[in-house]
Order: structure tokens, then C-alpha cells, then sequence
């Protein structure tokens, strides 16, 4: 056989290896297309769930010195983890910035966003967020000696009043949905929560809106500078602890679940009490059954 | 020259192969991946709305054609929080409210429809935006069902309803031996009403909310059997295609903000100040014992 010859055959040959590696496969379809694997199947298959969180005073804390993570929602997410026989890994940590959560999910860099999130119609566009695991309520902390809104948080809302809040924070949405007349003294996504209450505290701001047990700890260490108005509740942010990719209902519907079963064996009120022993941070979700 | 064609044309055979084996032309012979409907609504920022006609929940206009009531301004609110634009684009009874579904004539059927297992085969609802009270009807003069509602479950009892609307399923449920005084699908509710007071039927069920225009209208033909509990069903905001979970899923976390910052309360009371006809959604929280 001539060149020509040759050629041709070996081109028939590639022709046919390509098309048997294209179509006999076994992860692909008998049209030849290639399924990508849910991120359900590659938790259930590898036994592991990649967990991004942030860093937000007591559900999710770093030790300095050794990186180790502790607070409710890692708590709470490791339970889930060992009730599903899965090993959670806290593989990145973020800022608040909701869009590093989505983008993060759609590109596969982790399987869940593990934090106490806000559940919220912006935030649920970009992503599925599991069931709640309580409901924390929001207060308005103020200077001290500050008594404008001790009968009322109407003044609140008014341009004349500055709001601190951290870019993307949760707190900063309900804010602006119940004040959405006030001025804001806005910090930088990746800040501690601690600034915006100095921020309150040395005047750069009236007023800051957090859970009681996010601030507990700012006023433990400064004493007589700030007080939380307790009796005027801001509404209560709703709060899953998970966040997932959309179309990944089955990986929500396992976390569900669990989370269904540690509301029902206690768990979640023995871990919320562990960091609020009062519990006037956290309200538990309410039995779904009648007791007659 | 002879010697050289078969070499040739065998290269040209092969190269026709690749061609022919490729994944372009291997994918031009699959059917396109259809979009959804919650990936076409979040492309187009457009939510495409069928309605049924139920004061007050649906109200139209009769010489503007404007929609209003406690379901349409819930609906545009749900629109405005997710950034969408709800296009309000066919009125259908609640016969048809499935069929169009599956189409894909409309993405959601936004009226309210409430839930139930024979529906739930058709479609996928909301979480509930409130719970809906129904109420027993009766002439004013008519004494025979005082002691016992029981009393409706009997062959020579007519009750009244609209073609596929939610008494039909309490007549099949509650009342099975009670014949059907039927109407057509888009009839407007208030004739239920009327074919009670006019003794076209002995009964029909209703809630206080839509009742009381022709209540108010013709005062002393009917009343309410105030005695007996009302029927409650959950009603959910909107009905989306089997299968559209991100889309069910994103509907229901802005009812529930709704529901948190009050908007469906003030909804509601707007249309009902005494909250008569509608219950709201238990508080999903509680404080510890």
C-alpha cells in the first residue's frame, strides 16, 4: 500500500477509536453526551462535604493562634455531618458578599456555603438554602447616654440618623427593608462586626442593628459605651445553615432532614444555649405538631 | 491514475467519518436541552401570570381591566422584591389553570388555587400566604341545617359551585350524597350566591371576603351558619410546573420575608379589616419553655 494508503487508514483507525471513546463509555448517554455528576452524588460518593464559610461572632469563630473553628453552625454542621455519615471539610472562608457564596457553588470550589445565613428574596436567587435552624431577632444598638429612641425606633428612620453596617452583612438588608430612610456609615466587606459598633460608639454612626449575642462580646470588653434597645425588636432574620447551588434539591432535601430530626431530639437548642444560655439571641422553630 | 483513487478515496471515506462521528454532529442530532422556567423567567426578569377572577383576591376592573386584591398586590411585591416583572397575561377558570402550565402558555398560575392531592398531581405550589376560611350559605329562611351541618350530606340537598374552583373538592370530601348545582368554570362567584338565594340550590361554601359584595347587595336573602367551624385550606400564592423546584423554591422564600415584615398582614386587612375570611400563617418560631 502506497502513502496515501496509509494515510487513510490510519485517519479510519483515529475515526473509530474516537468515536468508541465518545460513545462506550459508561458516564455517558447512548446520544453521546457527558452528564455532569451532582454535587449530591459526588458528596454521597466521596463521603465528604466541602463547606465554605465566614467568619460571624457566635455562629462561626477562628481561633488566632490555631485556625480551629468553633461556634453553633459549626456545631451544628458537623452533627449533620456524622448523623449523614459525612466528613465536613472547611475548605475556604469568605467575606460577606453574597455573590463569592454563588459564584463559589456555581463553579464548583465548594458543596455547601455552611453559615448562618439570611434568608432573603435577593439572596434566594442565587442560591437554595436549606430549612432554618432558628430565627434570631434583630435589636438597635445606641450610645448609652443616647435616649432618642428609647419610646420608639420611628426616629430611626429618618436621614438624619447614620446606620453602620458592613457591606453584604445580612443585618444590613433588614436595615434597610424597616429603616430605609436612614443615612448609612458603610464598612468594608470583610470587617469584624466589633467596627461597627465602635463606629456607633465614638459617634461616626447613631446606630448599629445586630443579634444580642453577635455584640455581647463588644460590650463584655466596653462596658457603659453602647446599650442594645430590647425593648423594640427589629423583625427576625430567617436563618438556614446551609446555602447550596440551585437544582441540588436532594442535597437540600438529606440536610433538611437532619436538621429536622436535631430540631426534634434537641440538639439544636442544646448547641444554640451552648453560646446563649438565655437563649434572647435565637428563637427556636416552633413544633409543626398540635399537642391536644 | 488507477492505482491512486482507492488510496484517495479511502482518505476521503475517513475524513468524512471524523466529520460524521464528531460531537457536532453527534449533538446536532439530540434534541436541545429545554430551558426551564425558572432559568427563562430569571433571563427575561419577566414572571408571566394567568389569573382567575376571585374578589376579593383577584379583582378586575370591568371598564379598565386593571387587576387589584389581596393576590395581585402580594404577586407584584413578590415581583418587585426578586426583580421581576409580572406580566398579568391570561384569565382562565380554575378548570384550565393546569393545562396552560404545561404548555408553557404562562410560567405560573398566580390566583391562589388552593392545594390538594388531586391538584398536587398538576402542579407545584407555594408555600401558603394565608389560610382561607370557608363559611356555609344558606337562605335566611332556611332552617333545616341549624342543628347540624350533616344535614347537607343528603340526596334532595343542591349545593352550588364553580366548575374546578376549591367547594367542588369540600362537596366530593365533606358532602358526597348532596348533588351539584354546577356553573361554568369562569362564571363570576357571586353567582353561587345568587343561585342559593333564587332556589337554584339549597347550599353553597364560600368565604366571608368575596361573599360580601352580594351580601351587602342583597341584604336578608342569605346568611352565614355562623355555628359551625369553617372549612380552612392553605392557601398558596402560586402554582408553578411539576418539576420547577428552584422556581417554587425562590417564591416561597419571599413570601416568607413577606410574611416577616408584615406585607401580606397589611395586604389582607386592607381587603379584609376584620380578617374574617383569611387566617394568617402561624409564627414559625417560638420562645423556649
Amino acid at each position: 500500500m502506497n502513502k496515501w494508503g496509509q494515510t487513510a487508514g490510519v485517519v479510519m483507525i483515529a475515526a473509530l477509536a474516537a468515536w468508541g471513546g465518545a460513545n462506550l463509555s459508561p458516564a455517558n448517554g447512548p446520544s453521546g453526551s457527558t452528564a455532569k455528576e451532582s454535587v449530591f452524588d459526588r458528596v454521597t460518593r466521596t463521603g465528604t462535604l466541602r463547606c465554605a464559610y465566614i467568619l460571624y461572632r457566635p455562629e462561626i469563630m477562628k481561633d488566632p493562634n490555631t485556625g480551629k473553628l468553633s461556634g453553633y453552625v459549626v456545631d451544628i454542621t458537623e452533627e449533620i455531618g456524622r448523623q449523614l455519615n459525612l466528613k465536613v471539610e472547611w475548605v475556604t472562608e469568605l467575606g460577606f458578599g453574597f455573590q463569592d457564596v454563588v459564584a463559589g457553588l456555581k463553579s464548583d470550589r465548594f458543596d455547601a456555603a455552611c453559615s448562618g445565613f439570611v434568608e432573603t428574596p435577593s439572596h434566594a436567587r442565587g442560591a437554595l438554602f436549606s430549612i432554618p435552624i432558628d430565627y434570631a431577632p434583630e435589636y438597635i444598638y445606641v450610645r448609652a447616654n443616647d435616649t432618642r429612641f428609647d419610646q420608639s425606633l420611628t426616629g430611626v428612620n429618618a436621614p438624619s440618623v447614620k446606620i453602620a453596617q458592613i457591606d453584604g452583612e445580612a443585618t444590613a438588608t433588614i436595615a434597610q427593608e424597616a429603616f430605609p430612610l436612614a443615612a448609612r456609615y458603610s464598612l468594608p466587606e470583610m470587617s469584624d462586626i466589633s467596627l461597627a459598633l465602635e463606629a456607633v460608639a465614638t459617634g461616626k454612626a447613631d446606630a448599629a442593628l445586630f443579634p444580642i449575642a453577635t455584640g455581647k462580646d463588644y460590650l463584655a470588653r466596653n462596658p457603659g459605651k453602647l446599650k442594645v434597645l430590647r425593648q423594640h425588636p427589629v423583625r427576625p432574620w430567617i436563618q438556614p445553615v446551609m446555602a447550596f447551588e440551585h437544582g441540588e434539591h436532594d442535597l437540600k432535601y438529606v440536610v433538611d432532614a437532619t436538621i429536622r430530626t436535631l430540631q426534634e431530639n434537641g440538639f439544636i437548642e442544646k448547641t444554640l444555649r451552648k453560646y446563649d444560655p438565655e437563649l434572647d439571641s435565637y428563637l427556636l422553630t416552633a413544633k409543626p405538631y398540635q399537642i391536644r | 491514475m488507477k492505482k491512486n483513487i482507492c488510496p484517495l478515496a479511502l482518505l476521503i471515506l475517513a475524513l468524512i467519518a471524523v466529520w460524521g462521528l464528531s460531537p457536532r454532529m453527534a449533538s446536532s442530532t439530540q434534541a436541545p436541552a429545554k430551558e426551564s422556567v425558572f432559568d427563562r423567567v430569571l433571563r427575561t426578569g419577566v414572571l408571566r401570570c394567568a389569573y382567575a377572577v376571585y374578589p376579593p383576591e383577584t379583582i378586575k376592573d370591568p371598564n379598565t381591566g386593571k387587576l387589584s386584591g389581596t393576590i395581585v398586590e402580594t404577586t407584584e411585591e413578590v415581583g418587585r422584591q426578586l426583580g421581576l416583572k409580572i406580566e398579568w397575561t391570561a384569565e382562565v377558570g380554575f378548570l384550565d389553570v393546569f393545562t396552560g402550565l404545561k404548555t408553557g402558555r404562562y410560567d405560573a398560575f398566580c390566583s391562589g388555587a388552593y392545594e390538594n392531592p388531586q391538584r398536587a398531581k398538576e402542579a407545584l405550589f407555594t408555600i401558603p400566604f394565608n389560610y382561607g376560611a370557608t363559611r356555609i350559605f344558606v337562605r335566611a329562611d332556611d332552617t333545616r341545617f341549624d342543628e347540624s351541618p350533616d344535614a347537607i350530606n343528603d340526596p334532595k340537598i343542591t349545593i352550588a359551585h364553580i366548575d374546578g374552583e376549591i367547594t367542588q373538592f369540600i362537596i366530593d370530601e365533606s358532602f358526597p350524597k348532596a348533588r351539584h348545582y354546577s356553573l361554568p368554570a369562569l362564571t363570576d362567584i357571586s353567582q353561587t350566591l345568587e343561585s342559593v338565594a333564587t332556589r337554584k340550590a339549597d347550599v353553597t361554601f364560600l368565604q366571608a371576603g368575596p361573599a360580601r359584595g352580594f351580601m351587602e347587595h342583597n341584604p336578608g336573602k342569605l346568611r352565614i351558619l355562623q355555628k359551625f367551624p369553617a372549612r380552612v385550606f392553605a392557601a398558596p400564592l402560586i402554582a408553578v410546573p411539576l418539576g420547577e423546584h428552584d422556581l417554587k423554591y425562590l417564591l416561597d422564600a419571599t413570601i416568607r420575608t413577606l410574611q416577616e415584615n408584615g406585607f401580606v398582614e397589611s395586604v389582607l386587612q386592607k381587603y379584609d379589616p376584620t380578617l374574617d375570611s383569611y387566617l394568617l400563617v402561624a409564627k414559625p418560631y417560638r420562645k423556649p419553655f
